[in-house]
């Protein structure tokens, strides 16, 4: 992750030739931050896809009902609980979707911590207007 | 059936040409959707927006892992992008199909244009080290062979431009890479290998926004968006294993030429003329 010049500053004797990329202006706490959200964004991709094909497998196998749209995500938990490929893919598509929103949730963390207290205000607005997507969507 | 497998291949084709030139995918999505598989401009705006959230995931995982994006610089401007997302979630739900597909065609127009000329635009020089500001980054160029730094210019600007970029991508179910990475390139002096690396990671929020309206409405058709959204992700994969073997200017240049007739395309279907 990129870094504040009073860190860049403390910094400044590091190797000239980094092994790692980008590591000239980085600390131990940076490399952090994009290793963790690399790997988040790893985590939520693969675990949609998985969510998403096993509701393909159900679907292919004739389990449940008939593929549906426009039904309320109230239903979803008695659908998953039913084996239903309609849950799966709603399922699959929410974590898929929820991933850039654990991310924000990350970063606001990470700022916290660091004290960098202007960036955890941005993030915390990022999160508001999220939020407010999804209460605009129940309304609409 | 055969409808579910051509929408996997439509999402399997736009992830790898999408990733192969830096782009989302959606406009290639939304398009093949509608003009020859017949599916509701709206549903498909849904579908592509989710889609994108999946291509702006993988393609960020390796960003990251280079160090090239801007974390600070990216959240700052995720703010007017998921707000631009919202709103343009809200109209475009409110407009009528016809209108819907014009404006799309316009937008393709000018993202074909943007593809066939940005090779041409100078690169800028970036600084070393000092005076990088509060925004300001560093990455080590591998090209290059040593690490570039660079101070951000013009917020207000890039805010500006998100803003839109939002607006465009919630209303239309495109990424609205093509809208901030030449803003963060040319606008606020950022290289070009963190502006591709800083925007492919913005854009799954601004498509997540987007997305989550349509989601919690329950307007999303899971038989068009799931299999567009497993296509995307494999050819997302495959795509960014092949970008390094073909020449990625000669590649631009086709695709704006294929975006250039499928806008047209899309704008004479908006008026009810269909050429196929």
């Amino acid at each position: 992750m990129n870094q504040d010049p009073q860190e860049r500053s403390d910094e400044a004797g590091l190797p000239a030739a980094p092994s790692v990329p980008g590591a000239l202006f980085r600390g131990a706490k940076a490399m952090d931050a994009d290793w963790v959200l690399s790997r988040l964004l790893m985590a939520g991709l693969v675990l949609a896809v998985l969510i998403l094909v096993a509701g393909v497998g159900l679907a292919i196998a004739g389990v449940g009902d008939e593929v549906t749209r426009g039904s309320s995500l109230s239903a979803l938990p008695r659908a998953l609980a039913a084996g239903e490929p309609w849950g799966f893919f709603i399922l699959g598509l929410l974590v898929l979707v929820a991933t850039p929103v654990a991310r924000v949730l990350f970063l606001l963390v990470w700022f916290a911590r660091r004290g960098s207290w202007w960036f955890f205000g941005v993030s915390a607005i990022v999160l508001v207007v999220i939020s407010l997507s999804v209460v605009l969507g129940l309304r609409a | 059936m055969t409808y579910v497998f051509l929408f996997a291949v439509v999402g399997f084709v736009a992830g790898i040409f999408g990733s192969m030139v830096g782009l989302g995918g959606g406009v290639f999505i939304v398009p093949a959707l509608t003009l020859f598989l017949g599916v509701p401009i709206h549903d498909a705006v849904a579908a592509s927006l989710i889609a994108v959230v999946a291509t702006s995931a993988s393609g960020s995982i390796t960003y990251l892992r280079e160090g090239l994006v801007n974390l600070r610089l990216a959240v700052s401007i995720e703010t007017a992008l998921a707000l631009g997302a919202i709103t343009g979630g809200l109209v475009g739900a409110l407009l009528d199909k016809g209108t819907l597909s014009a404006i799309f065609g316009a937008v393709m127009m000018a993202v074909s244009i943007y593809m066939g000329l940005r090779r041409k635009v100078s690169p800028r020089v970036s600084v070393d080290g000092a005076g990088l500001g509060r925004l300001g980054a560093s990455y080590v160029d591998r090209e290059l062979g040593h690490t570039v730094g660079y101070a951000v210019r013009r917020l207000p600007l890039g805010l500006f431009v998100g803003l839109v970029a939002g607006n465009v991508s919630g209303l239309l179910g495109v990424g609205g890479g093509f809208l901030t990475v030449p803003t963060l390139r040319l606008g606020m002096g950022v290289p070009m290998r963190a502006a591709a690396a800083t925007s492919s990671f913005m854009l799954g929020v601004t498509a997540c926004a987007g997305a989550l309206v349509y989601l919690v409405r329950g307007a999303v058709d899971p038989v068009v968006t799931v299999p567009v959204v497993l296509g995307v992700t494999a050819g997302a994969l495959v795509g960014s294993s092949l970008a390094a073997r073909v020449k990625s200017s000669v590649l631009a240049v086709v695709l704006a030429v294929v975006l250039l007739a499928l806008a047209v395309q899309m704008i004479l279907a908006a008026v009810g003329v269909s050429i196929r």
